[in-house]
């Protein structure tokens, strides 16, 4: 049972984190829960740049995911904001229902 | 980082599972059920219940204290780096640059929360 | 904890030298401003009006617009900061036109918001940070300075297409503008992380040297793939902000629910700074011949290929069936992504025909002005709480308002390319640049887009027509009011002339569109050589001229 991690499998694993989040922004339609993928897909990139830079010994990965993170937070706080203005016209959160710009 | 290291945690948390397991179905199975309305009650410290627990939602204020929460702990990932390397920029000569940096930084903030502030976003009614 | 002391004592304690900082200023200033003005906003007596911070907006906008033009001759030959950011030519170009576009959308805004009962001065500093972020990014020299000047453009965007709080459309453009947003910035990302991966470096020239490095020495055809899909990645991303098709679902509804001063600065700024940043990252990092494709060898040149003539058929053919105006122009914001895609296309397609990017930025500049124009012509009427959208509500504006009439016509015959305006040279600019290299090349795909290009400004002259036809033409369905500012007759005025200027002397014009693209630094030595040799040429001429 001596067996290492190694690149592969944290590249692996970012990638299956980033496909489900992608999934997840399309096939479901809470607003909320769009969003929750939307932060998996940055978190499974900060997972890339972290194993990359650690593979390399490197430090600009680790800030980048340094940056990645505060750029999610600010995003966090726009997408609430938005999401409770929607709640406040529609009374609910759907995507599916957002169909007035359409004509 | 070798994966045989973490065996243990796999074994405590197999028994943990298997434990609780067994436990919920010789209960199940074995114990006397005997309900009345009082039993199928809600427990809330003995007192009769107000209300249903979905109807209330949770509060909007609760929102703004979370998103002021996380708007200025993240600034921690970016001081905390500079700090560590502070001491050695000071060694090389750049001590009050390195700090003139950061207090531009933090000083964009302060703007940001006297503008919080301005707005009411840190009254709680 | 050795190595991560190592490296901010030399990246970021370090003090630049002097000569550095002057990259900083155009983007300090408008900073500076946006700073003030929270404090501004913080101290406005409560319940007076709000135009003010409109002029102090744009003024500092105007300021930052003029120290691009003092640094005009300053530019820096190597990135500064660490590799962080360029300043050459072709960053204050962009970071002007960004400013310009900004100030007159400002200029055209206060009536509006007030007619909807949002008169805040947040709408303003919104602007502001979010021009901040453009101008970072068209100085970009590194993968990350891209990716956080990207994400400040973006965000304050966000806000600004849900700011009417009492409309619930604006609420609902804002979700799906950032939904969608959000989504291609994180594919972005992951592109990134890919190229940062297979080069161990962000910074564009190093990822190009380690590229050709890495080819060099026969990297496998794995490794290769993945670089491949990060370039591919970078490539939507950017092609989302620009809405190229596919990645343009959301500029209709988008265009549709947001205050239409703030769609104008949208449309246009966010396109200049998207195709600025597009050609500086792969004309920098990513010239390789495997990466570069052409002509289906399947690189982002085949991609963006795509992009050109499904944007422009789409964007066209779509734009013929609407009825609100503001979904029109959305349509045709795609299909100008799709004309300035066959710029691209052509003038990367190989580093001999690098000069022809010139006919991006002209076109930018035309389109930019025009379309600034349009929107603030149609902001410029409404009802309490109502904007003026359809064609319908066009009716008899023309004849009742003789100047709002004048400018929309203008503005409109430069968007359906029209001579003597500055969007019919800006077509012909694009469609030669692409039958030039067609002609050079030999290759048809360059012809057949082109083709498609002038149908495409053949039906555009039928739905930009239409607005004429109703403005003058047809009855006036409702009663609507101007929403005057002086500001904002300047402003348009402005418009209206800069669109005529650019199409009856587009000499001066073109001169520095060239002088913006032949600065741009970073550039592979292929490049630079077409450059010296456009420069010589240039030199000889004047020399000529001179005799």
């Amino acid at each position: 049972m001596s067996w290492e991690p190694t690149l592969a499998h944290y590249l692996i694993l970012s990638a299956a984190v980033f496909t489900i989040g992608m999934v997840g922004v399309l096939v479901r339609r809470n607003a909320i829960i769009l969003f929750m993928s939307i932060e998996l897909m940055l978190n499974s990139v900060n997972l890339s740049f972290i194993a990359f830079a650690r593979y390399r010994v490197d430090l600009d990965g680790h800030i980048f995911a340094f940056f990645i993170m505060a750029v999610a937070a600010a995003e966090a706080a726009v997408a609430l904001a938005i999401v409770l203005h929607v709640f406040r016209h529609k009374r609910g959160i759907e995507v599916d229902e957002m169909q007035e710009l359409k004509h | 980082m070798v994966i045989a290291d973490y065996l243990p945690l796999l074994v405590l948390t197999a028994m943990a599972l298997g434990v609780v397991t067994v436990i919920i179905c010789l209960a199940q199975f074995f114990g006397p059920k005997n309900p009345t309305p009082e039993k199928m009650m809600p427990y809330e410290s003995g007192s009769d219940p107000i209300g249903e627990p979905q109807a209330t939602r949770f509060s909007v204020k609760f929102y703004m204290v979370a998103i002021s929460f996380i708007l200025f702990d993240l600034e921690t990932i970016f001081v905390i780096p500079w700090a560590m390397s502070w001491q050695d920029s000071a060694a090389l000569g750049h001590g009050l640059y390195s700090f003139a940096v950061m207090a531009i930084f933090l000083s964009i903030l302060t703007v940001g929360l006297v503008y919080e502030w301005s707005q009411g976003g840190l009254e709680w009614d | 904890m050795q190595l991560l002391s190592t490296l901010t004592t030399l990246g970021l304690l370090t003090p630049p030298e002097g000569a550095e900082l002057v990259a900083l200023v155009p983007g300090a200033i408008v900073t500076l401003v946006a700073v003030v003005f929270i404090l501004l906003d913080v101290f406005h007596n409560k319940g007076t009006s709000r135009e003010y911070q409109a002029y102090f907006a744009a003024i500092g906008l105007v300021l930052t617009a003029a120290s691009c033009w003092y640094l005009w001759d300053m530019g820096l030959e190597r990135p500064v900061f660490f590799g962080m950011l360029y300043l050459d030519r072709y960053s204050l170009f962009f970071s002007g036109l960004a400013c310009a576009s900004a100030a007159l959308m400002i200029l055209a805004s206060p009536a509006f918001l007030r007619s909807h009962q949002m008169d805040r001065g947040e709408y303003y500093l919104l602007i502001l940070i979010s021009v901040a972020g453009m101008i970072f990014m068209v100085q970009a020299a590194d993968l990350l300075t891209m990716f956080i000047a990207f994400e400040v453009m973006s965000i304050p965007l966000y806000v600004l297409a849900s700011f009417l709080r009492k409309d619930s459309r604006s609420a609902e453009a804002g979700m799906k503008y950032f939904i969608l947003g959000a989504f291609s910035a994180a594919l972005m990302l992951y592109g990134i992380a890919l190229i940062y991966g297979a080069t161990g470096t962000t910074n564009l020239e190093y990822i190009r040297e380690n590229l050709f490095f890495l080819s060099a020495a026969g990297a496998s055809h794995g490794a290769f793939g993945m670089v491949m899909i990060g370039v591919l990645l970078i490539l939507s991303g950017l092609a989302f902000k620009v809405a190229a098709f596919p990645f343009h679902i959301w500029a209709p509804d988008v265009y549709t629910g947001s205050p239409t001063p703030s769609v104008g600065f949208m449309a246009t700024a966010v396109k200049v700074v998207g195709f600025a940043t597009m050609i500086r990252v792969f004309s920098v990092a990513f010239p390789l011949e495997v990466l570069r494709g052409g002509f289906f060898g399947w690189g982002w040149i085949d991609v963006a290929f795509v992009f050109a003539i499904g944007s422009m058929l789409l964007g066209n053919l779509v734009a013929v069936t609407q009825d609100n105006v503001k979904r029109m122009l959305a349509y045709y914001g795609i299909a100008h992504a799709g004309y300035l895609s066959i710029g691209f296309v052509a003038a990367n397609s190989h580093p001999s025909f690098f000069l022809h990017n010139d006919a991006i930025l002209y076109s930018l500049t035309a389109y930019t002005v025009a379309l600034v124009g349009a929107f603030g012509v149609l902001s410029y009427f409404g009802r309490r709480g109502e904007a003026v959208e359809t064609y319908a509500d066009l009716g008899q504006l023309g004849i009742k308002y003789p100047k709002m009439g004048m400018i929309m016509t203008i503005c409109v015959l430069s968007l359906a390319g029209v001579p003597p305006t500055g969007g019919f040279l800006a077509k012909f600019y694009i469609f030669r640049t692409g039958v030039d290299v067609g002609v050079q090349t030999g290759e048809m795909a360059f012809i057949y887009m082109v083709i498609v290009g002038v149908i495409g400004s053949v039906i555009g002259a039928y739905y930009y027509l239409k607005v004429i036809v109703y403005m003058y033409m047809k009855p006036a369905l409702r009663e609507v009011r101007p929403l005057a500012t002086k500001g904002k007759l300047w402003a348009l005025g402005a418009c209206a002339a800069a669109t005529l200027y650019l199409g009856v002397f587009p000499a001066k014009p073109i001169d520095v569109c060239r002088s913006a693209i032949m600065s741009m630094s970073g550039v592979p030595a292929e490049v630079q050589a077409t450059i010296d040799r456009g420069q010589m040429e240039l030199d000889r001429r004047l020399q000529v001229d001179e005799d």
